[in-house]
């Protein structure tokens, strides 16, 4: 394989967040903890004329570090990815991301640009965690946060109103927004076609949960 | 006699400063960026003919040489400086080669050192007995007490020179990555089972069928191409290197490693694994990643060396599981060809180095432990290794000698035998000369073939 491969990645201007002295960073979970001060940064938008001018212009895009990561899922979906699990170590620490940060004594700077080395990393993460929190919305002693509807019986065509409110709760919970139509359409689409081709509700929505998880909007701030 | 006059040199403001200026921007520069593509494409046709495959088995906490490769023998017997249990601890030859002389921690891996070349190092200085600092300098072959200016691993270094994906492969903890961090991270995981998480694609561990994988895949692809075009203009273009490395995934999960680096229960017991990321597990992850050809440079840290209070009952028993384990590890690389060569065996084309950051103290302490000892110790086994070969050594007092011209004498800093000298025969070795020159010392002479 080429070494275009680990070379890639976009050069974005780096943003400390931890560099922000006003931000009471231990009453906020990891998602609004980054988007307060992205959001202020980018109130006033410019038009982009090249790559470069657009980045800076958007200002919005960096890489979520694993602490943000876990602490964003135990907050949403009450899975604490930082203990261990089936006797294995925690998701947080057993791929040693280089991605910088509080855990990390091997890197003495974030990196936010992501490569594929971390995005194999990002994209196993993410299903561990879809799979995680699907398991435990069926144990009710277990789970902290619940789905409104039984994931496991929910679909497309059984209750389809229904099935738009769990979608669009899955999308506040993991992306902070409500689905938009062409996503709505294009989630029924896959789970129409996944149910045809034999899999079960439950392993549809841990699909969606999980296709959300390792999306760049997700990963991307 | 008249006394010749002195004229100052024919050199110029200009000059001295464009010679000063391009010195310092020189020795500035990380080794990768001073090869050409041409050099990358080379190296990369080169490890396809003719691999060469580094391991590094590194042994967290400073090993107890004298156990090991540096027993007590000869007037280290009568010398007052060593424990004298030591001196009735087993000691064995390697069958074979006369030089190699082993301790009895080491016995259970008496034939895989008859079966693979090999050179003991004994002698190596430490200025550093703190665990992070030697570490580091153990690691990387530079002693640095800067994070900002962090050395990059021996492994790391391997893969930022060779230019391959993926640079090296980490299996265990955390390494120095230096600027290889950002350039070429690693492939890392605390055991095999991450290791194999993230090369199985999404839905195979659950045992999903393989059109459902499939489907997912297409899912994942298409649902960041609907987020690209419905975002703003100014931010499309965040999207699409995401898009193009999600798209790079593909090839590798399409090679199934996952099914190489699945657990084995026969080969979990001839290794003596007892729990999932025991030493042993991690040395069987070693082996299995070698025989996935994932990549050819692999650091495996293994723990518990750090003995300070009962030294035979402690340092001993791990050290055996240790031998047991590497036993194992080195019989698998004479059975397992090759990913590349398949005529050639994983044994044939793979160079071990087997450190730690220091060795233990010769006497025992209040609590029948060791401390930390000025002094190191590494096995050096495989391809281009001079077999039968002592670099190295420890007088009767357990102090690290010098080496010249292949024979201790005394340490002074021209003789004094280096980390840094290890590491730069290693990359001489395998052929990185623009690695070695960053290591600041020359090759030893009589390590490698």
């Amino acid at each position: 394989m080429s070494d275009s491969l680990c070379s890639a990645g976009w050069r974005g201007p780096a943003l400390l967040l931890c560099c922000v002295p006003w931000l009471n960073l231990s009453s906020l979970n990891g998602r609004a903890m980054a988007r307060t001060p992205i959001a202020a940064a980018s109130a006033t938008p410019s038009p982009a004329t090249d790559r470069d001018q657009a980045l800076t212009s958007a200002n919005q895009a960096f890489l979520v570090t694993p602490e943000q990561f876990v602490r964003h899922i135990k907050s949403q979906f009450g899975v604490d990815l930082a203990q261990t699990y089936q006797g294995q170590s925690s998701a947080l620490q057993r791929y040693l991301l280089p991605l910088g940060g509080l855990d990390h004594d091997t890197t003495y700077e974030r990196d936010r640009n992501v490569k594929v080395q971390t995005l194999l990393a990002v994209q196993a993460i993410a299903w561990e965690a879809a799979t995680r929190i699907m398991e435990q919305q069926q144990k009710p002693k277990l789970a902290k946060i619940f789905l409104t509807s039984n994931p496991n019986t929910l679909t497309t065509d059984s209750d389809p109103v229904a099935w738009a409110q769990q979608l669009d709760e899955i999308f506040i919970a993991s992306l902070s927004r409500l689905s938009t139509e062409n996503e709505r359409i294009f989630f029924q689409q896959q789970s129409r076609e996944m149910i045809q081709s034999g899999a079960t509700p439950g392993q549809v929505w841990t699909a969606v949960l999980g296709i959300l998880l390792s999306s760049m909007e997700f990963w991307y701030l | 006699m008249k006394k010749p006059q002195l004229t100052p040199a024919s050199l110029s403001r200009r000059s001295l400063f464009r010679y000063t200026l391009s010195t310092i921007a020189l020795s500035q520069l990380g080794s990768q960026r001073l090869l050409t593509h041409g050099e990358f494409e080379d190296r990369a046709m080169a490890m396809a003919t003719e691999p060469h495959r580094f391991l590094h088995i590194f042994l967290r906490g400073g090993w107890d040489s004298a156990l090991s490769i540096d027993p007590v023998i000869g007037e280290k017997i009568s010398s007052e400086t060593y424990e004298p249990a030591y001196a009735k601890e087993d000691r064995h030859t390697v069958p074979g080669k006369d030089k190699l002389a082993i301790g009895s921690g080491m016995l259970p891996a008496l034939s895989a050192f008859a079966a693979m070349p090999t050179a003991f190092i004994n002698g190596i200085f430490v200025d550093v007995t703190a665990h992070p600092l030697a570490q580091n300098y153990a690691l990387t072959g530079r002693m640095s007490l800067s994070r900002t200016r962090e050395y990059p691993a021996l492994a790391a270094l391997m893969g930022q020179s060779a230019g391959l994906f993926p640079a090296h492969i980490v299996l265990g903890g955390r390494i120095p990555l230096g600027e290889t961090g950002r350039n070429t991270p690693p492939l890392a995981s605390l055991d095999i089972e991450g290791m194999r998480g993230m090369m199985a694609e999404p839905g195979i561990k659950q045992g999903w069928p393989l059109a459902q994988v499939a489907q997912l895949r297409g899912a994942r692809e298409t649902f960041n191409k609907l987020q690209r075009e419905q975002t703003k203009e100014a931010r499309k273009a965040l999207y699409d290197p995401w898009i193009s490395m999600q798209q790079q995934l593909n090839p590798i999960y399409d090679q199934k490693l996952e099914e190489g680096l699945a657990p084995d229960p026969l080969r979990n017991e001839s290794y003596g694994v007892e729990k999932p990321r025991d030493n042993q597990a991690l040395l069987l992850g070693a082996s299995q990643l070698l025989r996935t050809g994932l990549s050819p440079y692999v650091t495996v840290l293994l723990n518990g060396f750090d003995t300070h209070s009962q030294e035979l009952m402690q340092q001993k028993p791990i050290q055996i599981k240790f031998a047991q384990a590497l036993q194992c590890l080195v019989q698998d690389l004479r059975q397992t060809p090759d990913p590349t060569r398949r005529d050639l065996s994983l044994a044939d084309t793979t160079t071990i180095l087997i450190g730690s950051e220091f060795v233990r103290t010769p006497r025992f302490n209040a609590n029948e432990g060791t401390d930390h000892w000025k002094s190191s110790s590494a096995i050096l086994m495989g391809k281009g290794v001079r077999d039968n070969t002592i670099i190295g050594q420890t007088d009767h007092t357990a102090a690290a000698m010098g080496w010249e011209n292949n024979r201790p004498v005394p340490r002074n800093d021209s003789t004094v035998l280096l980390h840094e000298s290890i590491a730069a025969s290693i990359l001489q070795r395998l052929g990185m000369t623009d690695a070695q020159s960053t290591m600041g010392k020359e090759a030893i002479h009589g390590l490698f073939v």
